[in-house]
């Protein structure tokens, strides 16, 4: 291996021609890490898996059977001129993560890339990427076709982070590209990364001019993003076994949301309890009382809303819960018409920018008009 | 009354002092053919369900074309069962190999719904799993798979074909693998630049079939036009048999031309074309008789749309049995009103040339057109929205004062001695050609030694595009080198498709969008304090916020309409060729049109006159395209003063305007003539025409060819008019050309055809 070694560092410190392309094959360049930088992928089961992504279903699970892909491309219009020119795989092998990249040294090295990928497809039970749904397999395939090679493609179950990055960082970090996920949430910043726009332009300045150099910070932000889907797969496998630990509520609070929706709902509570200690006590209180409505659970809805009043939050939400349970629960109008009276002049108090739902006070109206209907009966039956 | 008790009495009133001609047409037998042998025997029953025993001998003769492999075109009047000469032959491949799949093109979307609508029946009836699907901008993203994937028949128009089929063609392996038939109706809408274009789709579309190894026939539908296989063939590279006579049953038809009585003689001034499409509209509308009015322009069709439900309002003010329609309605309007006409619950429709395709609004009465259409083939198309399969129907065509109008009233001979115009398109223009080389060349890298299409020098194309570093040649192919997605840039008709919307602030709270409007007509409609007219109600343009592409009106009611003055102007860029006569120098070259619009007049609504006048200020709009201009020369100017000079090339310009489009067979509306006194590129007093399109279309390279031949015909015309100094039929009325405008133009043209 050693020798391997050798000969990439002496390409990547050679300078600026490589070697004429050999027209047998494009160019193959392989970078090794060792998994104690990856974070524990190796430690990943099935279970956690499933936490990240329900819809994720193999039949075996081998970490090892996973296979890492990323492409750069000629451009983002998803047409059929655009180009993979670059293919970024990684997979697990002994003690590393083995990232192996092919490149297209000129159009016709195509098809040869992607004989090389599909050769290699055999060997691999499920694709992992950040987006690969939408854009990097559905772009291979398509490249595949142009060259007749649609046959050679495998559909393989298919873990695409992208969606659930989102789920656990969306409402701390906004937008969730992997560069930010890198930076703020697997604490790798990278230093003169080149920024994923400029990628085109730049490989097609090397097909004008052959310059090699030009192309090494591209093969340097590919071996990256590779690099970290892996070590991106690791922490969510973490955050969704430990979710109500991490250190930011955001977080805590989203992981719960869904588990919640995948239906781990005790894992799902303990991260909303976690969460109402902290500045999204509202939503998750909210969160909660729903969780408890669901499941008929009243006498916890009743808590969670009375602390939300006591603490002044949650809009008009617990008062209109708390009108719901007096009157159908507890068949106590009076009590239910306080309730829905404190709710309507809440939402009267509302200053008139304020967005509001013009149902919700349509259907607090309605509820008025049935409870004090209920009053008089009662009142009636009374006298 | 109906209609023919209203014609019998027409017949004996001073109506007749204005009919110039009154063509009648006799009614005509149906003529039927046996379903044929190789029809799949579970369509016969479906068809007699639905009424039909035994098929028109057109639709047999299809079926029988397309299953010996030819490629058809098909050119039967409306209402003569024509969707059934397409539908027949790809359900017939369907159900006999469930794989075949079939593209249909309709020019509109509007079109496209109707035939899915019917398709859909028909397949309904026949109780088989067929899939038709509609595949436009208005397809939901999450339907889309299943399109690609399953769709039998995917029904499309040429710009979705163009941008979203072809660039992504390895998402419809199944459909281009399969592909048996391509049907493209109503082609007679593809001539000039969206014809051009259209051309070009089909060559990509043929390029990437023969990748997946098919090659499917062509259907194709035509209005009646002289060279319907020949645009069939210009349209796809393909031969085709031409199927033209209709076995279906068709009633009596009445022709009437009519000529608003002078009111001037003097002047040469007729009443207003405009006051008397009313009238008769009026009368019809009176009787209850099922009508279509057509009006060349919007401003026009709300003119009479306005006039005429004022003319229907009921107590309450109910007006809805005359509904407008135009192109700039929204969508769910538009078929509103369609659906309106064909359960008959709308009696009257005022309409631009939108309805002239073949949009299915039933069977009317009788139409009515404000002003010749401006082509043979358009007049027999719009005729053609009247007409029953049993009962007699009328057309009256009202002439306007201009020329053409004039000159075709007044020599109906000249117009049933016509056949109707020629679809002139050129797919080699090369403005279009190196867009659509591009797409092309994004799609499926070019070969070395590949004919895109033939006599086009593909690798000289091809090469450019490598300078442009577009394209990258590298071992035997051309590869695509650009970010870009070359579809976007390339836009299939001729006037932009970024509309403006129009919204509705009259209650500020419920603001809503009541219709939209292209970018070219913007300036002119939709200008600050403009009249905007939308299905007779009046707005006042409030705001026209030109950057964000909306303009903001208020509803009002008030009596004056408005109308804005355009300011033209041309630049030459390049000349092609060019030639110094002996009488007059000819140039064909690029010119860039700018456009300008300055002011606007009000105008008062019943009587027309002018109210006053208003700024407007906006950008100006520009259009690349080619022209053809001659320079007088020095000599034929001597001894005439520069205003007269003005008058008299004038008059000559207005000639031209008038006469060309006989000549190039193209719609008045594809040409503008424009002239001055000295043009600041010959230097000269110059008369320039150019083509109304971007890009152009080869009309004036086609003058360019035809030497003087115009100047000859202008000559004859203006020496043969019978008024005295000028009239709408030859140079222009007096008020426009001058006491001496009719002369000079007349010794200008001695001067230069006989030098």
């Amino acid at each position: 291996m050693r020798g391997l070694r050798e000969r990439l560092n002496a390409i990547s410190s050679a300078p600026a021609r490589p070697a004429a392309s050999a027209a047998d094959d494009c160019f193959v360049r392989e970078t090794r890490v060792p998994l104690s930088e990856i974070g524990g992928i190796e430690r990943t089961t099935i279970a956690q898996v499933r936490r990240v992504d329900p819809t994720f279903s193999t039949d075996g699970w081998d970490v090892r059977r996973l296979l890492f892909l990323d492409t750069e491309t000629t451009g983002l219009s998803g047409g059929v001129g655009t180009v993979a020119f670059l293919l970024g795989l990684g997979f697990i092998e002994g003690d590393e993560l083995i990232i192996r990249q092919l490149l297209m040294r000129d159009y016709p090295e195509e098809p040869l890339l992607l004989e090389r990928f599909a050769s290699l497809l055999p060997r691999f039970d499920a694709y992992v990427t950040f987006n690969g749904k939408s854009f990097d397999l559905p772009l291979l395939l398509s490249r595949m076709t142009m060259h007749r090679m649609r046959g050679r493609y495998r559909e393989l179950p298919h873990l695409d982070l992208l969606h659930p990055a989102r789920r656990i960082w969306k409402l701390r970090l906004g937008r969730c590209p992997l560069s930010a996920l890198e930076e703020t949430v697997l604490g790798e910043g990278r230093e003169d990364d080149l920024p994923g726009a400029l990628v085109p332009e730049r490989y097609f300045s090397y097909l004008k001019t052959h310059d090699f150099s030009l192309l090494e910070d591209v093969l340097r932000h590919n071996m990256l993003d590779i690099r970290s889907l892996a070590v991106l797969l690791a922490r969510l496998c973490q955050v969704m076994d430990a979710p109500e630990q991490q250190t930011f509520c955001e977080d805590v609070f989203s992981a719960g949301r869904a588990l919640e929706r995948f239906g781990y709902v005790e894992e799902a509570r303990r991260c909303y309890h976690v969460a109402s200690t902290s500045a999204l006590s509202e939503r998750a209180r909210v969160c909660l009382a729903t969780s408890y409505r669901r499941e008929g659970d009243f006498a916890r809805v009743q808590r969670e809303c009375q602390e939300m009043i006591a603490r002044g939050e949650g809009g008009v939400f617990p008062y209109v819960e708390m009108a719901k349970i007096c009157e159908h629960r507890l068949r106590d109008p009076a009590r239910a018409m306080r309730y829905t009276l404190s709710a309507m002049e809440y939402l009267a108090s509302l200053p008139p920018w304020k967005e509001r739902d013009p149902q919700s006070m349509e259907a607090l109206e309605y509820r008025r008009r049935r409870l004090h209907g209920k009053m008089m009966q009662s009142n009636d039956r009374e006298g | 009354m109906n209609l023919t008790q209203l014609l019998d009495r027409l017949r004996h009133t001073d109506f007749m002092d204005n009919v110039t001609h009154w063509e009648t047409i006799p009614a005509k037998a149906a003529q039927y053919a046996p379903f044929p042998d190789g029809l799949d025997a579970r369509i016969p029953p479906v068809l007699h369900a639905r009424g039909i025993e035994r098929l028109y001998t057109h639709q047999a003769q299809a079926l029988a074309e397309a299953a010996a492999g030819r490629n058809i075109c098909v050119v039967t009047p409306t209402a003569s069962g024509k969707t059934l000469c397409y539908n027949l032959p790809v359900l017939n491949a369907i159900l006999h190999n469930p794989d075949a799949r079939a593209l249909y093109l309709f020019p509109t979307k509007a079109l496209s719904a109707d035939q899915v609508a019917e398709l859909y029946e028909l397949i309904t009836a026949l109780d088989v799993d067929i899939k038709t699907y509609t595949y436009d901008g208005d397809t939901p993203a999450a339907a889309r798979r299943a399109v690609r994937q399953a769709g039998h028949v995917v029904v499309t128009n040429p710009d979705m074909l163009h941008s979203g089929i072809l660039p992504h063609h390895t998402k419809w392996v199944k459909l281009f693998e399969n592909l048996r038939y391509v049907v493209i109706d109503e082609i007679h809408a593809y001539r000039g630049v969206f014809g051009s274009n259209l051309a070009n789709v089909i060559r990509r579309l043929k390029r990437v079939c023969a990748f997946y190894g098919s090659h499917p026939q062509f259907i194709c539908c035509s209005a009646t036009i002289q060279n319907p296989a020949e645009l069939a063939r210009l349209l796809t590279g393909e031969a085709f048999s031409l199927i033209d006579r209709s076995g279906a049953a068709s009633g009596e038809k009445h022709l009437i031309f009519y000529n608003p009585p002078v009111v001037n003689k003097q002047l040469g001034i007729r009443r207003s074309v405009l006051q008397e499409t009313q009238r008769i509209a009026s009368m019809l509308v009176d009787n209850d008789i099922p009508t279509i009015v057509f009006g060349k322009s919007r401003l026009t069709v709300e003119v009479l749309t306005r006039h005429l439900k004022e003319r229907v309002k009921d107590p309450l003010g109910n007006a809805g049995r005359v509904r407008g329609y135009r192109g700039g309605y929204l969508p769910t309007q538009r078929r509103e009103i369609e659906q309106g006409l064909r359960r008959g619950s709308i009696r009257a429709v005022v309409s631009t040339n939108a309805l002239e395709l073949g949009i299915d609004i039933g069977q009317l009465d009788a139409c009515v057109m404000c002003g010749y259409p401006g082509t043979v083939a358009s007049t027999w198309q719009e005729a053609g929205r009247a007409g029953r399969r049993r009962t007699a129907a009328a057309t009256i065509l009202v002439a306007s004062s201009a020329a053409l109008d004039q000159y075709i009233v007044q020599h109906p001979e000249y117009f049933f001695g016509q056949s109707p115009e020629s679809a002139l398109i050129n797919a080699d223009n090369l403005y279009i050609l190196l867009s659509h080389v591009k797409c092309a060349a994004y799609e499926l890298p070019f070969e070395e030694g590949e004919r895109y299409a033939p006599g086009v020098d593909t690798g000289e194309i091809l090469e450019y595009l490598c300078d442009q570093q577009i394209l990258r040649h590298v071992g035997s192919r051309y590869h695509w080198m650009a970010e870009e997605f070359p579809a976007a840039d390339v836009s299939l008709r001729s006037i932009g498709e970024e509309n403006f919307l129009i919204i509705d602030i009259t209650r500020p709270e419920h603001r809503r969008v009541i219709g939209e409007m292209d970018r070219y007509t913007v300036p002119m409609l939709l200008h600050e304090h403009a009249i905007y007219m939308h299905e007779g109600q009046q707005y006042q343009v409030e705001k026209l916020d030109f950057p964000e592409k909306k303009a903001y009106v208020r509803s009002v009611d008030v009596d004056y309409y408005t109308d804005a003055d355009l300011n033209t102007s041309l630049r030459v860029l390049d000349v092609f060729r060019e030639e110094e006569g002996a009488g007059i120098a000819r140039a064909c070259g690029e010119v860039l049109v700018t456009w300008l619009v300055t002011m606007f007049k009000k105008f008062k609504l019943d009587t027309q006159e002018t109210l006053g006048f208003g700024p407007v200020d906006l950008p100006e709009l520009e259009m690349q395209t080619t022209a053809c201009w001659w320079a007088l020369p020095d000599a034929a100017m001597q001894g005439i003063e520069q205003d007269v000079l003005q008058g008299g090339m004038l008059g000559i310009s207005n000639a031209i305007r008038q006469l060309a489009p006989l000549y190039l067979m193209c719609s008045p509306r594809d040409i503008a003539v424009l002239y001055r006194v000295r043009d600041p590129f010959t230097k000269r007093p110059t008369i320039t025409l150019y083509d109304n399109c971007a890009g152009g279309v080869g009309l004036s390279e086609k003058v360019y060819g035809m030497n003087l031949l115009l100047f000859e015909h202008a000559r004859e015309m203006i020496a043969a008019c019978p008024c005295e100094a000028g009239c709408p039929s030859c140079v222009g009325p007096v008020a426009e050309v001058g006491a001496q405008g009719k002369r000079t133009a007349l010794l200008l043209l001695e001067r230069i055809l006989s030098a």
